[in-house]
Order: C-alpha cells, then structure tokens, then sequence
C-alpha cells in the first residue's frame, strides 16, 4: 500500500488480485445477496483506491481491508432488515432443520451447507468475527481493530458466535 | 498461573503472537489442563472446517468492472489543477455575488443624514413654490385677460 501511495499503480493491481477472493467471500457469506456483495466489494477495493494519499500504515493492509468490508456489510443489512420489517413485520427466527442436526453421516459437502447454514443464523457481529478469525485467521487484535471493539469484547462476541 | 489467566493467552498462543517465555509456560501447562487442549483442539476444528468451505470465486468481469468504476469515479471528479481553479474561480464568484444579493438584502436602507433632509425639504418647497408660482401666474393671465376684455 506504501508503493501504491508513492504512485506505483502496479502494487495496488498486486493487492487487488491478492486479496479479491478473500475479500468477495467474507462478503458472500456476511450478505445474502451475492450480486451485491460483489458491489460491495468493488466498494471497499475503491475506498482503498481513493485513500491512497491519507493512508497510514497503524495495521496490517488486509485488517484494514476487512475493518472496511465489516462496515459496509453491517450496513447493508441494517438497511436490508429495515425494508423487510417494513414489509413484513418483525423477522421470524429461522426454525432448525431436524433432519440435519439427526445425520451423523455427513459428507464434507453437506457439513459445508451446514456451517454455512449455522453462520446465516448468527447475528451479523458474531458472524463477521467469527469469520474473520476462523476462515480469514485474523487475530483477536486484528477483529478488534477492524470491527471497532476492545479485544476482550471480540472474545466474547466469539465465545457466543462458537 | 491458572486456567483462566491462560484461557486468555490462548489466542494469542495461536496467533503466535506469545514471547519466548510466554510460549514456553503455556506449553507447559497445556499437558496437566483438560479445558486449555478442548479449547486448542475446538478452535483448530473450527479453522478446518472454515478452511474445507469452498472461497467463493468473483465473477470474469469483476476486475474489468472496478477499473471501469475508478474511471468513472475521476471523469466525475476534477483532478487537473486547471479545473480545480476553474472550480475555485467559479466558487469565488458565487460567494461574491452571495455576499452582494446578502448586503441588499439584509443591510437597513441608509437613512439621510441633517443635512440631507435639508435639501430633500428645500427641494420640496421648491417644488410647492413653483406650484404656488404656477397659479399665480394663471391668476395674472386671468386678470390679464380681463382686464384686457375690460378695456376691449
């Protein structure tokens, strides 16, 4: 990010390429809709773009990266579940499915549906910290610094999220 | 130390984010405590199983899709210095025509000062005189004109 604010473009497109899967899947999994966690992805890579000259190295480029994408997430479910409620009324907490939790013989695909299931139940905080830890191997410091809280709140927010 | 002052050592053990010695305590407790290993061992389970989910691939055009955004996002936004002084130009204006229309608008009319109303009030008399000499002027004419049609 250093050579990209001296002006080197060339280590903005290696950061981009980096850090695009990475960065659409923690969106994937915190916004339903995957179409617009792509948008909301191409957000974060063009704040970062546009940063370029306030940038100061405090943390790690993907903690950053990820504080960023936690916001923007947060905020477009927020905005989600307004509009629903809206619509709807209050949301209806999703009813586990008996018929999973009773299959001991899980192949590896069916185990991803569930965790993947598991996580859609979270509420969004526990999700974000949880992924940022579990699948992007964030430290406690890091989901701290990225999600805005103390260290002692992301282990509790974790506690509750496993 | 006891379990609970570890159980916040953990992450950072994993992390490897533990000095030397901070290390090589944890590790050595780790053996004799049941609760420090189930915590190791579920938050590696977890890592597994978050790393055995497929990451989810971007679509073909999603870089194609930024750097046309990036081009759109600087079309929108001035950078060369000449049209930030163009902008600046134009902004200086608006606030000077701003500050004009404001002093009309909200400035108290000036009030003429005692000499002034001197004026505007001899400039009034004035005008009565002329008035008063108007119709003393048709006055003559009238008895003029009489005494004209007297002597006629």
């Amino acid at each position: 990010m250093l050579a990209f604010q001296a002006g080197d473009r060339g280590a903005f497109e290696a950061l981009f390429r980096r850090y695009t899967a990475p960065l659409v899947t923690f969106l994937a999994r915190m916004v339903p809709d995957r179409g617009r966690a792509e948008e909301l992805a191409q957000e974060v890579f063009l704040r970062i773009y546009n940063a370029r000259e306030r940038y100061e190295p405090r943390a790690r480029f993907s903690t950053w990266m990820f504080g960023i994408a936690h916001n923007l997430a947060l905020n477009e479910l927020a905005l989600a579940y307004r509009k629903r409620e809206q619509a709807l009324g209050p949301e209806v907490a999703p009813v586990a499915d008996p018929a999973a939790a009773a299959d001991d013989q899980l192949d590896a695909k069916r185990a991803a549906e569930r965790l993947q299931l598991a996580l859609t139940r979270l509420p969004d905080r526990q999700r974000s910290a949880l992924l940022l830890r579990a699948e992007h191997g964030l430290s406690y410091e890091e989901i701290g610094e990225a999600v805005g809280s103390s260290v002692s709140s992301v282990k509790s927010l974790l506690h509750r999220a496993r | 130390m006891s379990c609970p002052d570890y159980a916040s050592e953990r992450g950072a053990y994993l992390d490897a984010e533990l000095g030397p010695a901070a290390r090589e305590a944890f590790e050595s407790h780790l053996p004799g405590c049941s609760e420090c290993r189930a915590a190791l061992e579920a938050e590696s389970w977890l890592a597994a199983q978050f790393g055995a989910l497929p990451a989810v691939e971007p679509s073909p055009q999603f870089e194609a899709r930024f750097w046309a955004r990036v081009a759109r996002d600087q079309e929108a936004a001035p950078s060369a210095w000449w049209q930030r002084l163009s902008s600046l130009r134009l902004a200086t204006a608006g606030g000077s025509l701003a500050v004009v229309v404001a002093i009309l608008l909200f400035s108290e009319p000036r009030r003429p000062d005692s000499d002034e109303w001197a004026m505007i009030a001899s400039e009034d008399t004035f005008e009565l005189m002329l008035d008063e000499d108007h119709e003393l002027l048709f006055d003559l004419e009238v008895l003029e004109a009489w005494d004209g049609s007297r002597e006629g």
